[in-house]
């Protein structure tokens, strides 16, 4: 399952966050400064997308100046949750058009209703666009 | 000053220049919101200030004072402040806090809406923070909303499900029986969200583990109709059809087909035509063939399936993705317990990936290449690891290290190549060997019948550490070396002289570098005294050469410490090391006083050393080494005895650690080297075999002693002497101090002709087997019985008789004894200590006397007679000629 779900810029601030399994405000705080420092240190080019963290790993993805990391469990597969950051991404894109670090400050509740539409109890809830698509202009349409 | 909306209170953080700006920002307006929860009571303004409290909370600024405005919030009737509410709820609150069963009414209310959102809403929340407490309430309603019309909520209740299981497991079996209409469900999230259960179920329930094996060809036919049809547009990636979804049905497949053979065997067609359909080509492709291959490898599967499997992760490792290399690494290192041939087949890969840019890739290319080690490939693999050790990552250097010696031990075929291997990982890693495998090396060396070895293994040090002293470990093992085996180190009879050069040609063969030649040269070369100061880096050792040898006058060996022991860069331990190797040196060349005199000054130079051990050592050899103690030097830096040590084998998974974790059942027995192997057995003749065999002996009796510890050693038969000292050094003093002090005349230190008896007439000799007095006082008279054994005519065992001819019980009884240098003495643990009227006990002292040189003892015995404490020491030489 995945632990918890972070996006981070560059300087280490915590874009968005989502914690699946039980962790204190102060364990949230040391794992988000440990994330970074991991994750920023790594090598984009040469290196893989896997970090070990603890006994858990990291599957992350750098776009453009943000790190969106998943904290998942070692018997998990990482090649398909890399896939599901991808798809995650590409929703958020499609939905705002274009997102950029900006968008997810000013607009970051309706990026936690993406990400509670895509992942739930920390497994992959619905993995069609169109679907995650027409459920969030569905909801918009409520406010 | 309040922001308004919450867009104004972003703009107000964004424009901040400074971080304390942005504090001072947020300082207010924490205040200000704290303010208008306590005075408005208008959903509205809660609306907005648990919004721009949300953002304070991502900006990581403390806001647990909202929590409660979160579940007021999430009690309104409009969506739109339930969305928020209920936001607020999963970001500040944890399950742990008892606020939460707070929620649960509102989230059962929110269920039982008739609007789907706000089900949804209610499920989404549940599914984030539910705790056991909460689970346990609500997990009907799940249930109830795991047949709602709308695939939407099904969806949502499912996972929903999941994590009420994970909080609360008894709960699973109200759920096994919905997971069959789930998983059948047309809809694909709901499917997804039914197979995710199932797989959880299966954790804690039985009922769910048979309920799934029911529907095993179910997920079968699922799976191939996904592998085989047209990709649908909806949920295909990159042409894959439905990655995710294969990828969950294979996941469960996992789950219910481990220990299944039936189960199996139905899903081997499908596995096979997964693991040939795709292609590695994209990380979609990969996933899935990496999920087939795992669930393939943890299922009992056919044999050609798992042989697939392997090779398909064997051809993620050439693949050009760091990701599908990483995950191949991960995998192998599980699989190579059980898959180890087909493992093996993709071991030079593996090995080069030891040399990847990636670090993760290189950790698990280690561990994996130190799990496929056996006894075929170990001179390959250990090569390998030691070509890449000087240049991988400095925090992998320690375990490399330890496993490769744990490596070098399990599976060395012969010494030679067991001590050659461990001098180069010495030489390449040294500072990272931890003490224990730095003990079980030297005592390997010391414990060689052959001398050869230690001749060789002496000379390898010697021209390592000529060449560099980085290492602390080496210097440690390479000085006790030199210091204890420096007669053979120099030492040149016409036929080694001839053996010698021939090693000498064949390390000049041609290959040789140019450095290596200089080592080679280095016998007449002086050696400078600043040299290893210097933090010149040498050449590396070229591992398909020998090493290199040398072979030292004993000007050059004195230099080549003296230097060691003045370097900046080595520990104090190993400064300490260096300066009882000079000591000893001193002692083997006794009769060339240039190389007393050279001893002296080194030593000299420490005298007033920082370092208080270190100037301790200095000025006791100093004082050893003068002219006062020359009858006892030669006794006193005696080469050791076999070290004492107790056997602590590696652990059974020391070179596979992810086997460990895996607790798999596959044992593999290794075979050791056994210690007993090492040594010859007694009756083969010979002056070493005799000592070693009394040696081992003496180690398994873990009572070892002679001239060097017999005051230390010897607590359990001695409680009154001087408590045992750490350092062997201090040995030295104590027994110095003790033959200084006496004024009794000291032992020879070498004895004198002896007369020619043959065996047979020593084992036959009719002196033997009577008792001999030796002392009689205070009402203790104590006698010795020689014997001897036909296996082995050079030892003499004495058997002390302790007897109590006084009036009153003798208590605390200590007998120390020692012998001259030729000789070497065992003291076995009496059979008491406490002797009462008439009664008498016993101790077993073993004398391995190869020179037959008379048996001269000095005695010491201390006990308490009637509360009066008694000590004495005294001489016996008193043995008829024919025992020897």
């Amino acid at each position: 399952m995945i632990r918890f779900i972070l996006v981070q810029n560059r300087q280490g601030k915590t874009r968005l966050e989502k914690w699946y399994s039980n962790y204190s405000e102060h364990e949230r705080n040391k794992l988000k400064a440990e994330v970074h420092r991991t994750v920023a240190s790594r090598d984009q080019k040469h290196q893989s997308n896997f970090v070990e963290f603890h006994n858990h790993r990291i599957v992350y993805r750098r776009y453009a100046g943000l790190f969106f990391c998943f904290c998942i469990d070692t018997n998990d597969n990482e090649l398909s949750l890399l896939e599901a950051i991808h798809l995650f991404v590409e929703v958020l894109d499609a939905y705002h058009g274009n997102v950029c670090e900006l968008d997810l400050v000013f607009n970051f509740y309706w990026v936690y209703s993406v990400l509670d539409e895509m992942f739930l109890a920390g497994e992959i809830q619905e993995t069609s666009r169109s679907v995650i698509l027409s459920r969030m202009e569905q909801l918009s349409a409520l406010e | 000053m309040s922001f308004f909306r919450l867009k104004d209170l972003i703009r107000a953080v964004r424009v901040c220049k400074t971080a304390t700006d942005e504090r001072n920002v947020i300082r207010r307006e924490s205040a200000a919101i704290r303010t208008s929860f306590k005075e408005v009571e208008s959903q509205d303004a809660r609306f907005v200030n648990v919004q721009k409290l949300l953002y304070i909370y991502l900006l990581g600024f403390p806001v647990q004072f909202g929590q409660l405005e979160c579940l007021k919030l999430a009690a309104s009737p409009r969506f739109s402040d339930k969305r928020v509410g209920y936001l607020g709820v999963t970001l500040l609150l944890d399950e742990k806090q008892d606020i939460l069963t707070l929620l649960t009414n509102s989230l059962k209310n929110d269920m039982n809406n008739a609007d789907d959102y706000i089900v949804g809403l209610a499920l989404t929340t549940l599914s984030c923070v539910a705790s056991s407490e909460v689970a346990n309430d609500l997990a009907d309603e799940v249930e109830r909303l795991l047949d709602s019309p709308r695939s939407y909520l099904r969806k949502k209740a499912a996972l929903a499900a999941v994590r009420i299981v994970r909080r609360e497991p008894d709960l699973a079996d109200a759920f096994v029986g919905r997971v069959g209409a789930l998983i059948n469900d047309r809809h694909h999230g709901v499917k997804m969200g039914g197979l995710i259960l199932l797989e959880e179920l299966c954790n804690y329930s039985q009922e769910a583990l048979e309920a799934g094996r029911k529907l095993v060809s179910v997920l079968a036919r699922q799976l191939r109709g996904l592998a085989t049809s047209e990709p649908s547009p909806e949920h295909s990636v990159r042409g894959i059809n439905d990655p995710f979804m294969q990828i969950s049905l294979m996941r469960l497949m996992r789950v219910v087909a481990r220990g299944s053979q039936e189960a199996s065997d139905e899903l081997n067609d499908v596995l096979t035509l997964v693991a040939t359909l795709d292609d590695t080509a994209s990380n979609v492709g990969t996933a899935i063939l990496y999920e087939c291959a795992v669930t393939a490898l943890a299922i009992p599967s056919d044999q050609p399936l798992r042989v697939l499997a392997i090779n398909l992760l064997g051809k993620f490792l050439a693949n050009t993705d760091n990701n599908a290399r990483y995950v191949a690494l991960a995998t192998l290192s599980a699989a190579v317990i059980t898959e180890a041939p087909s493992v093996q087949r993709h071991r030079d890969t593996v090995l080069q990936c030891m040399r990847d840019d990636d670090i993760s890739i290189r950790r698990r290319a280690v561990d994996l290449s130190f799990a496929l080690i056996n006894a075929e490939n170990v001179k390959h693999i250990v090569n390998e690891i030691l070509r890449v050790l000087p240049h991988i990552d400095l925090e992998f250097r320690s375990s490399m290290v330890y496993r490769l010696s744990a490596a070098i031990t399990l599976y060395a075929d012969s010494h030679e190549w067991h001590v050659e291997r461990m001098l180069r990982v010495l030489s390449l890693g040294g500072s990272y060997l931890n003490a224990r495998d730095l003990h079980k090396f030297i005592r390997l060396i010391a414990a060689q019948v052959d001398e050869g070895l230690q001749r060789r293994a002496t000379r390898i040090s010697f021209a390592l550490l000529d060449r560099d002293i980085s290492q602390d470990k080496m210097v440690i093992a390479g000085v006790w070396l030199i210091g204890e085996y420096a007669d053979l180190l120099v030492a040149r009879s016409q036929q080694q002289q001839a053996a010698d050069s021939k090693a000498v040609a064949a390390a000049k063969s041609p290959g040789l570098d140019e450095d290596d030649l200089d080592i080679l040269g280095a016998l007449g070369r002086p050696i400078k005294e600043s040299a290893p100061s210097e933090p010149n880096v040498p050449a590396a050792l070229d591992l398909d050469q020998d090493l290199p040898e040398a072979i030292p006058e004993p000007a050059d060996v004195v230099r080549l410490l003296s230097s060691i022991s003045r370097s900046p860069v080595i520990s104090s331990p190993a400064r300490r090391m260096t300066l009882t190797a000079l000591a000893k040196v001193a002692g083997r060349f006794a009769d060339q006083p240039s190389v007393l005199s050279s001893v002296r000054t080194a030593l000299a130079h420490h005298t007033h050393s920082m370092d208080q051990e270190v100037q301790a050592r200095a000025v006791e050899f100093e004082k050893l080494l003068s002219n006062e103690l020359d009858t006892v030097r030669a006794a006193v830096v005696e080469r050791m005895p076999l070290p004492e040590y107790a056997e602590v084998p590696y652990e059974e998974y020391v070179l596979n650690p992810t086997a460990m974790r895996m607790k798999a059942l596959t044992v593999i027995k290794r075979p050791a080297i056994q210690p007993e192997d090492l040594i010859g057995d007694g009756s083969a003749g010979g002056s070493k075999a005799a000592t070693t065999a009394a040696a081992a002996e003496a180690n398994k009796q873990s009572v070892v002693s002679d001239l060097l510890n017999l005051m230390d050693e010897a607590p359990a038969a001695a409680p009154s002497s001087p408590p045992p000292q750490p350092q062997q050094q201090s040995r030295m003093d104590s027994i110095a101090d003790l033959l200084s002090s006496t004024t009794l005349s000291p032992i020879p230190a070498s004895s004198q002709a002896t007369s020619p008896v043959s065996e047979s007439a020593i084992i036959n000799n009719d002196d033997l087997g009577k008792e001999y007095s030796v002392f009689n006082e205070h009402g203790l008279k104590i006698t010795l019985t020689p014997t001897k054994k036909p296996s082995a005519p050079q030892v003499i065992d004495l058997l002390a008789k302790f007897t109590n001819i006084g009036e009153s019980a003798i208590s605390d009884v200590a007998f120390l004894v020692a012998v001259p240098k030729s000789q070497k003495i065992q003291i076995h643990p009496p059979s008491g200590q406490h002797i009462s009227v008439g009664a008498n006990i016993t101790q077993l002292l073993r004398v391995s006397n190869p020179s037959k040189s008379a048996i001269r003892l000095r005695m010491k015995i201390s006990f308490t007679e009637d509360g009066q404490k008694h000590e004495s020491m005294f001489d016996y030489s008193g043995f008829p000629a024919s025992i020897v």
